[in-house]
């Protein structure tokens, strides 16, 4: 159980002279419970990466095994197996909210539910438990999806992902183009999710976010996984600043400050760690 | 994020097609258009000369390196119009109809309908195939300063052609958007659980509502972005403007130009002169013999 990825390569446009490698022999398992996130510049294979986990795209070489369902090169057989694994894999695409589209926030909501065989009653009570959960208040439920706010059609969109009950959910940088509090909002629902035994992998480039709530880290580059291991771990290493990676500021600080403050994952932690020492 | 090829976007080939002059290429695809929709006389003749073309067409395709299986595979979403067209001219009546085909309880079916919807379908797959090979190899800022070169006359008329070539130039420019962006919420759509290939067909309407809208909204809001972003880098429609690239025809444009000038007026001469080829191609053979 859980995901597992073996040999995956991934070429767009073969054999033309625009032939790009997207990944290049891709390995890695996900342990039963994670927090993920992965990171690397822009075209370093993460966006194609995680389309895979979702069926979005197949893979050239390899596969994709998302707890017993298979996907290989294979288009035939991937696509008996396709709506099982949409169902276990939710996405979230980056400004998300331009996929509403029906009259209704609360019809919106249902689409992915319907699709994935639920009845019409059966929908609708996961679509209002969705809504509840990312924060929409029960007046919104039949406003236009038009007329909410940036932020609430990000949550109204991943609303639409989490009614249809996904073991695992994909972001693919969730955050661009909120504020801070939007941002902030955003990832305590994501914390309130995977407590709920939700496993998340965020594509990201916010580092601090990385920091403060992901379990471990997925570093690629060009087409390939260069290092996969624990966040406190990941960003101790120097080298990632070779890769583009900015090291948290807060993080920096406090490993040359002091040993014991080098678990620090944000900077309302260091002020409570700073409070103890002084009592 | 990076998709694969979309047909018909332009490919920065360097074959001898994309080299040409895009004003040339447009006069082309204009003519051999005209050649292409033009009546030869009979059927068999009208049928050899589009055999011909076609097979023009596809040493074109050939030579510009699109993808041919990707062209065949792309003419699959069009069937339906294809396939519509075919059985529209097949039971259209026309009373020059004469020679029998089926008589399915006594709805007749003439041959000449049949080939009639034949050449109708080859003149329309020709046609896509043309405006394929123009818009694969030619640059969209090309191919708006083509268009503007061509309508450059009616400035004489005060025609506001800049504008025009403006309009189309970000036309052509936004296509491509347009297609990643559909691509995008269609993923999107899919991760959802839609389905837009198989399934139940009042279903998939549905599910193509669900990419409709989305798609055009967000077209509204990149063409009021787009306005902006002009009117900002100081954009005013009628004002006078310089140009970044400068063309010249060059010795290439001048063989490409004799060579499809020739093939045309061969093609034009064929329609003025409505031969029977067959018949022809039987008296040419039978002149040889008696000679012999």
């Amino acid at each position: 159980m859980g995901i597992e990825i073996r040999n995956l390569s991934h070429i767009y446009n073969p054999k033309t002279e625009i032939e790009t490698v997207a990944l290049n022999d891709v390995s890695f398992t996900f342990k039963d419970r994670f927090f993920t996130a992965i990171v690397g510049e822009t075209g370093s294979g993460k966006t194609t990466l995680v389309q895979h986990l979702n069926g979005l795209i197949y893979p050239d070489k390899g596969e994709v095994k998302i707890d017993d369902y298979v996907l290989t090169s294979n288009k035939r057989k991937n696509k008996k197996v396709l709506l099982k694994i949409r169902k276990e894999v939710g996405f979230l695409f980056q400004f998300s909210e331009y996929q509403l589209f029906e009259s209704e926030v609360i019809k919106d909501v249902m689409f992915a539910p319907l699709n994935f065989k639920y009845s019409e009653e059966e929908a609708r009570k996961l679509a209002i438990e969705a809504l509840k959960k990312v924060g929409l208040n029960e007046d919104i439920y039949c406003k236009n999806p038009l007329d909410l706010s940036g932020g609430e059609k990000r949550r109204a969109a991943l609303a639409g992902i989490i009614a249809a009950k996904p073991k695992y959910l994909i972001l693919d940088e969730p955050t661009s183009g909120l504020d801070q509090k939007g941002k902030d909002d955003l990832y305590k629902l994501l914390l309130e999710l995977y407590n709920d035994g939700i496993n998340i992998l965020i594509v990201t480039h916010d580092m601090d976010t990385v920091l403060k709530i992901c379990d471990d880290v997925i570093l690629m580059s060009n087409g390939s996984i260069v290092k996969h291991c624990d966040t406190l771990e990941f960003f101790k290493d120097k080298q990632i600043e070779n890769y583009g990676i900015k090291i948290p500021k807060i993080f920096e600080f406090c490993n040359e400050f002091d040993k014991n403050f080098s678990n620090i994952r944000c900077l309302d932690d260091f002020i409570k760690e700073l409070k103890n020492h002084a009592k | 994020m990076q998709n694969d090829f979309i047909l018909g976007n332009y490919t920065p080939y360097n074959t001898f097609i994309h080299k040409i002059d895009a004003r040339l290429k447009l006069l082309f695809t204009i003519i051999l258009m005209t050649a292409v929709f033009l009546s030869y006389g009979t059927y068999i003749t009208t049928l050899i000369v589009d055999g011909i073309l076609l097979i023009f067409i596809f040493a074109c395709i050939f030579i510009s390196r699109i993808k041919i299986l990707q062209v065949i595979k792309s003419l699959k979403y069009i069937w339906i119009t294809f396939i519509f067209v075919f059985i529209l001219n097949i039971l259209l009546p026309n009373s020059s109809f004469s020679t029998e085909a089926f008589n399915i309880n006594g709805f007749v079916i003439y041959w000449e309908a049949i080939l009639n919807a034949i050449r109708i379908l080859f003149r329309l797959i020709m046609m896509i195939l043309l405006t394929l090979i123009l818009t694969s190899t030619t640059k969209s800022t090309d191919l708006s300063y083509a268009f503007e070169f061509y309508f450059s006359p009616l400035k004489l008329f005060r025609f506001p052609v800049e504008i025009l070539a403006m309009i189309i130039s970000l036309t052509l420019r936004c296509i491509p958007l347009v297609l990643e962006e559909s691509l995008r919420i269609k993923k999107a759509q899919e991760s959802r659980g839609a389905n837009f290939i198989s399934g139940n067909i009042f279903k998939r309407i549905i599910n193509f509502v669900s990419l409709l809208v989305p798609l055009l909204l967000t077209c509204l809001d990149r063409a009021v972005d787009m306005a902006h972003v002009m009117e900002v880098r100081g954009y005013i429609p009628n004002m006078k403007r310089s140009r970044y690239h400068r063309y010249y025809f060059s010795l290439l444009d001048l063989f490409s130009f004799i060579g499809v000038i020739a093939f045309s007026c061969f093609l034009f001469y064929l329609a003025y002169m409505q031969f029977d080829l067959l018949d022809t191609l039987f008296n040419f053979t039978n002149s040889i013999t008696v000679l012999r």
